[in-house]
């Protein structure tokens, strides 16, 4: 991590740990406040919402992990590139996650599926998802931390972009997505 | 002005936007109140915004449970247990990767952490070691192997199975699969390996070791070596136990040596049976990891009272001594006989030879049946104390009333799935029931644990009586499927007719 001075959350209490010399992190405070956020942002990764899950609770378990020392100065922008890398090798390990898949859907669903409702759900993510994939993997990946509520001090720091670099790259994500979400749509409603 | 840049715009309505001075802020304010223009593609950025804003929340998921946070923390407490044993699989893996020198299906081990913090160099630095000693173990097995080949009527086979290894080059080496030198990877991955490898050992784990710094986790942490101690039976391994490998540690210098331990365990099957036996006795020790995960009880895995239970509880000579003299002095300067002051001595009770027999169990008068008979009693008695009727010279027989079936409550927590609501006990204390395997077990201080298992849904739960009949204690309950993802909260138990 960077040199930068440590990102606060508000209501996040910081110690100082007198050993190494350095604030300490608290990390419930953290995962209250970013966990959803987190899924979130790796749902869009991964697309499916038991792994991104997985992957979130893995990035907190490796967070806890670290001892005083190792304390991040900025723990969002930690947990976030942490997540990025976890989906990153999800994505590298697609043959064993279709395994895993495959046990799963040979057990019985916990409640009645709504077909109508599940048609419609599994055709909108496949509309985002399409429009986010027509979207450069720089574009994409400042747009969903974007979403997931990070700042632009901490887009910079994760992405080693510039301050205002950020705002033209997301001025141009945005327009991209929206434009090809639209696309795809109007593709949709002439072909249903 | 020249027109306002589209990135600045966003950045404004982001709220992100810096300005280096008042002046220039109210420049940019001056500008879009003047330019036709720039409020129009001020309006339209707010569109995208909204927009893209929108298209993302449609694709989320629908609802998020974040688990507990303890729960997490119980993950990292068992990652940093299983870290510090240094000997995973996968760690194993990856010092054969050093070893070794093999490429292409190895990953790279720092590709899921950013650079700097999360690295532990004192992690590689034990890993070559319990590597080292397992290539002696091999060597050793190996070379013993010889030696009875020697003297064996049937050396003429010798030199040609030799010609054959010494035919061995890399490419003939077993490849090892991908998946045993994941050591850093997804959490699909990272279960399939502590499922692999078991619960691992403990070697002194502080909670102070992880940062954690919430006061509810502080307290989690604090119960853990409560529990270290009802499982009972651990001792930590020898620090200085893994310190020979360094003799060998040059081993790793030289892939020929390696090549020789992959020939030498080819040839002595035996070599590697007593390592592999000598790993798995290792873990067999590792109840503590058991906290978490328990997996080792989900196992079958024995229980026993834990020794250092029972030698809290007993009261040395030496402690007693000081107060009977004090005694003695204070009837002296009363000027009271000691018959006056001293009460009549009371015959013991039962209860009292149990509990007594119980502190000392050097006491070979008392069967040892029978101290574990009161003591199953005490848990479950629901009417009087165990042993006061027999004490009483009542007739005793089966008069003590026990609870032997308890309604099953959890207080303020959801586990993950449905617990039974009744606990019954089965006669030989362990059994089959409706399809769900259950066992009990009574510990010395008035507590019972029962581990219930149905298909991969595992419960093991501790309580203690705290009236008449009524047990309160904790449940860590997981799914086998799931690893060693537990979750645990407060239970009550309630004496209720046996259906």
């Amino acid at each position: 991590m960077g040199g930068r001075a440590a990102a606060r959350l508000p209501g996040v209490q910081h110690d100082w740990d007198r050993e190494s010399n350095r604030v300490t992190t608290d990390w419930a405070e953290i995962y209250a406040a970013t966990y959803e956020d987190l899924v979130r942002f790796l749902h869009r990764k991964v697309w499916d919402a038991g792994r991104a899950e997985d992957l979130a609770q893995e990035a907190f378990v490796r967070a806890l992990g670290l001892s005083p020392a190792q304390s991040p100065d900025s723990p969002r922008a930690w947990l976030f590139t942490v997540a990025g890398n976890l989906a990153r090798d999800e994505a590298r390990t697609a043959i064993r996650r279709r395994k895993h898949l495959t046990l799963i859907s040979n057990e019985e669903p916990e409640e009645a599926p709504d077909p109508q409702r599940d048609l419609e759900e599994t055709e909108k993510m496949g509309e985002v998802r399409e429009a986010l994939d027509s979207l450069s993997e720089r574009d994409r990946e400042i747009l969903l931390l974007w979403d997931a509520g990070l700042s632009y001090a901490e887009i910079a720091e994760q992405t080693e972009l510039s301050h205002g670099a950020i705002g033209t790259t997301l001025a141009r994500a945005r327009r991209r997505l929206v434009d090809a979400y639209e696309a795809t749509e109007g593709r949709n409603v002439a072909h249903p | 002005m020249s027109h306002i840049p589209d990135g600045r715009l966003h950045a404004w309505l982001d709220g992100a936007a810096s300005f280096e001075s008042a002046a220039e802020e109210e420049s940019f304010h001056t500008h879009l109140g003047v330019c036709e223009d720039c409020r129009a593609r001020l309006d339209e950025a707010r569109r995208l915004r909204e927009d893209a804003q929108t298209i993302l929340s449609d694709s989320g998921p629908e609802a998020i449970e974040p688990p507990a946070f303890g729960e997490l923390e119980a993950r990292a407490l068992v990652r940093v247990h299983r870290e510090r044993a240094g000997d995973s699989d996968a760690e194993v893996a990856a010092s054969v990767r050093r070893v070794t020198g093999r490429r292409g299906t190895v990953r790279k081990v720092a590709e899921t952490e950013p650079i700097g913090p999360g690295r532990r160099p004192w992690l590689s630095r034990r890993v070559p070691l319990a590597w080292a000693a397992s290539i002696v173990m091999a060597i050793g097995a190996g070379w013993f192997g010889n030696r009875i080949l020697e003297e064996s009527p049937v050396q003429a086979t010798r030199p040609v199975a030799q010609s054959k290894l010494a035919e061995v080059s890399d490419a003939d080496l077993p490849v090892l699969e991908e998946d045993a030198f994941v050591d850093d990877a997804s959490p699909d991955v990272l279960r399939g390996a502590a499922d692999a490898a078991g619960p691992q050992p403990v070697d002194n784990f502080k909670s102070e070791d992880l940062s954690v710094q919430s006061e509810a986790a502080r307290r989690q942490f604090a119960a853990i070596p409560d529990e270290q101690e009802r499982f009972g039976g651990y001792e930590a391994p020898d620090p200085g136990a893994g310190q020979g490998a360094n003799q060998v540690a040059n081993v790793e210098a030289g892939r020929e040596a390696d090549r020789d331990a992959v020939r030498q365990r080819e040839v002595s099957q035996e070599g590697e049976a007593f390592a592999l036996d000598a790993r798995l006795e290792k873990r067999s020790d590792d109840e503590v990891g058991a906290v978490a995960g328990n997996r080792a009880l989900a196992e079958d895995a024995p229980i026993v009272i834990a020794p250092t239970v029972m030698a809290q509880q007993v009261p040395t000579a030496g402690a007693e001594a000081p107060a009977r003299e004090q005694n003695e002095e204070r009837i002296r300067n009363a000027g009271l006989s000691r018959e006056a002051v001293a009460p009549a001595a009371a015959e013991p009770s039962l209860e009292d030879v149990a509990v007594n027999a119980r502190k000392s169990r050097a006491n070979a008068d008392v069967p040892a049946e029978f101290i574990e008979g009161a003591l199953a009693l005490d848990a479950l008695v629901v009417g009087g104390e165990v042993g006061k009727d027999e004490a009483k010279g009542a007739d005793t027989g089966d008069d003590k009333e026990l609870a032997n079936c308890f309604a099953l409550a959890v207080e303020g927590w959801k586990p993950p799935f449905e617990l039974p609501s009744v606990l019954v006990r089965p006669a030989e204390g362990a059994g089959e029931q409706d399809g769900e395997n259950v066992a009990w077990t009574m510990l010395a201080d008035n507590s019972v644990r029962i581990r219930w298992r149905s298909g991969d849904q595992t419960m093991l739960l501790t309580a203690r009586r705290v009236s008449a009949g009524a047990l309160e204690g904790s449940a860590a309950v997981w799914l086998e499927s799931r690893g060693a993802l537990a979750t645990r909260g407060l239970v009550r138990l309630s004496p209720i007719a046996c259906p």
